[in-house]
């Protein structure tokens, strides 16, 4: 009974040192991706199994679109905070939040117009596969009803 | 002395007629193995099975790898999940990244 003892010892030993050291190293590459500064773009490298070549190229994309993409977000905040303000001052639907809404509407598209140039170039740097995927994996997030918008009326 | 050799003359002179039944050893022994059974309990006669076969090196280590196959796949198992939750995080932040709609969210 006691070698028995002894060899269930080791053996809960041996499995609970085998789980963390698989586990140690099958999460090592994400966990490092994660605590990566610029850690989506380290995602998407390997993610979509980008070249260095191809990488270089979409961190620049990513570069050029970064201004246009601030500028847009200072927009849009500038526009909810005065549809908000407009909503909270009134009871009815004057003309003003009809115009704004419609503003703010326009805004939208444009922002997602923006978006879709900017996912379809990237795309175009990629292989075809991962390129489609890539497409699919972020227009899901473009045209998906209410994307974004709980969270725009939140703020 | 003497009486014992007596004895022993005696006794070897001394022939039983009775016949022995053809099974006669296979019976006793089962007598013996089920009065055995009778008084062991089911716990006792597993603890000795198992107590024998762990002093069998084979069986040992057979235990010992399937130890460690068990732990492994539960590390594979958890890591899927981690990385597979880790994944739409990270995917997650590459898309506020780009997305206008979603950064104005989070910043306003």
């Amino acid at each position: 009974m006691k070698r028995a003892a002894l060899v269930l010892l080791i053996t809960l030993a041996v499995a609970v040192a085998g789980y963390f050291v698989f586990y140690e190293m099958a999460t090592r590459p994400t966990r490092c991706m994660m605590a990566h500064q610029d850690c989506g773009m380290a995602w998407l490298r390997n993610e979509y199994h980008l070249t260095d070549a191809q990488f270089d190229k979409v961190m620049k994309m990513h570069d050029d679109y970064r201004p246009t993409c601030e500028r847009m977000c200072q927009r849009i905040a500038v526009a909810n905070e005065k549809l908000n303000a407009l909503i909270a001052s009134s009871h009815t639907v004057t003309p003003e939040i009809d115009a704004t809404l419609k503003e703010w509407a326009t805004l939208q598209n444009e922002c997602r117009m923006a978006m879709l140039a900017h996912v379809y170039a990237v795309s175009a740097e990629m292989n075809p596969e991962d390129g489609q995927r890539y497409v699919k994996m972020a227009t899901a997030q473009i045209v998906t009803p209410g994307m974004a918008h709980a969270n725009l009326l939140a703020h | 002395m003497n009486t014992d050799k007596n004895l022993k003359q005696l006794l070897s002179t001394w022939e039983v007629d009775v016949p022995i039944p053809r099974r006669f050893q296979a019976d006793v022994w089962a007598k013996i193995a089920a009065q055995e059974s009778c008084s062991r309990s089911l716990w006792d006669r597993l603890r000795d099975a198992v107590s024998f076969d762990f002093y069998r090196p084979q069986f040992a280590a057979a235990v010992v790898t399937l130890g460690l196959m068990l732990g492994i796949g539960a590390g594979y198992v958890n890591a899927q999940n981690s990385n597979a939750m880790v994944g739409r995080q990270l995917e997650a932040r590459y898309m506020q990244t780009i997305n206008p709609l979603a950064h104005a969210g989070h910043s306003s």
